[in-house]
């Protein structure tokens, strides 16, 4: 008799598991892909945002790439071009912030000055922390382009980042990851441009071993007479 | 009991916040502000409406023995069906209340309301249980948002109130001013009732 019930009430249990299951995988199934759509809208624009001058971007793979900030991951890279020109890159950073992941995007041009910032993820403290995304604190990295500090005084240099009174780790938290961002696009900018000078080369040397083959060709119908 | 005793009673004899004393985690964390403490109170309400509703409906097919396992599997996966939904074709919705939703699931209004009052009785009660409940969770959360915010950061709704002559109380929107006005209010709300009832009982039940 209780068995008879303790398996009647485990069979109840199993159906309502199994209809909830049920109504979460169709649920899932159906909203998945619009969710991955608008995910790849917002990013866009977001790009958009931090890099106006670009109207394509290109995913940039950033695997090996060693960055001298710790707690700091390069998220996504992108190469914006316009009409097949290079204009800038875009740069997904992830670091801790105070309240947990703090997620920055950023824009910065052929010259290596930042053309934007955006806080895209933050779970900073309202009132303190979360200040970071006002223009007052966010455009501060407008034009930089070398390495930043953060400082508490009024009068910040120009490779110094005026802290967010009462929120100093959510400011060099944004900082930190600012600086791996102009760090990676400097990295990357020398890569690219080693693969130019490495492909430049290379071409160099097709040209000199066809002109070889000629001269010898030249050489040899020389002998032949 | 009255329709209208079942919808009043979330909001003062049985306020969750206040008299309960359930779901204290949302509660302090998400108070900061008081846009968060509407967002959080308003996001809520509606689950508990529908979780009430689902358990009501449900109540003669679950198993007394193992019907705490049967509500939090209703409950999360309603959570989730209008976590996916909200995302899919409200993001923008999502973008504001994101972070509360996932909260919900471990708010223990829900539960405790599904226990002690969708399990007992029809769908229609429980479902006005739920937005008197969810009213009174918001009244509670926007109140203490709004204390929050004013003290700690000088703002309201994010516009500047105080702030020429008003150094903001930092504390208050950190993690111990939660519990300092929260416990402050308590005070405020039992001291009303005590006066209310003349002094003659000292506690309140």
């Amino acid at each position: 008799m209780l068995k008879n019930h303790l398996i009647k009430d485990a069979l109840k249990l199993f159906v309502i598991t199994m209809v909830s299951a049920l109504v979460l995988a169709v649920a899932n199934k159906v909203t998945a892909p619009v969710i991955a759509e608008n995910d790849a809208k917002r990013q866009e624009m977001a790009m958009q945002e931090v890099l106006p001058d670009a109207k394509d971007f290109k995913k940039v793979d950033t695997g090996g790439l060693e960055l001298s900030e710790k707690d700091v991951r390069i998220k996504e890279f992108y190469t914006g071009t316009a009409e097949e020109r290079l204009v800038g890159y875009v740069v997904d950073v992830v670091t801790n912030g105070y309240g947990g992941e703090l997620e920055i995007i950023m824009g910065v041009g052929t010259d290596g000055k930042i053309c934007a910032t955006k806080i895209l993820n933050s779970s900073e403290t309202a009132g303190l922390g979360a200040k970071a995304s006002e223009p007052e604190f966010i455009d501060q990295y407008k034009g930089k382009s070398m390495l930043l500090s953060v400082v508490k005084n009024e009068d910040a240099d120009f490779n110094e980042i005026e802290a967010i009174s009462g929120a100093t780790i959510t400011s060099e938290a944004v900082t930190r990851a600012v600086n791996a961002g102009l760090e990676a696009v400097g990295k990357r900018t020398v890569t690219t441009s080693i693969d130019i000078s490495q492909a430049v080369n290379e071409e160099f040397e097709k040209l000199d071993e066809e002109s070889h083959k000629q001269i010898e060709q030249v050489e040899e119908e020389k002998a032949d007479e | 009991m009255n329709k209208k005793d079942v919808l009043l009673n979330g909001l003062l004899k049985e306020n969750p916040t206040f008299v309960l004393f359930l779901g204290m985690c949302p509660t302090l964390a998400v108070t900061t502000s008081v846009v968060n403490a509407i967002g959080m109170g308003l996001s809520t309400m509606v689950v508990l409406v529908f979780s009430n509703l689902f358990i009501s409906l449900l109540r003669k097919f679950i198993p007394e023995k193992v019907r705490i396992a049967a509500y939090i599997v209703v409950i999360a996966s309603f959570v989730t069906l209008v976590e996916m939904l909200l995302k899919a074709f409200l993001p923008s919705l999502y973008s504001a209340l994101g972070i509360y939703i996932a909260l919900i699931v471990v708010n223990c209004i829900i539960l405790g309301r599904a226990e002690a009052f969708a399990s007992k009785n029809n769908a229609i009660d429980s479902m006005l249980d739920g937005v008197g409940m969810g009213l009174g969770f918001t009244a509670a959360l926007t109140i203490i948002g709004a204390v929050r915010e004013l003290l700690g950061a000088g703002t309201l709704f994010g516009f500047h109130i105080l702030t020429t002559h008003f150094q903001p109380i930092t504390i208050f929107v950190l993690a111990p001013g939660a519990f300092l006005t929260l416990g402050l209010l308590a005070m405020v709300k039992n001291i009303i009732e005590m006066k209310k009832k003349g002094g003659e009982e000292n506690a309140v039940d």
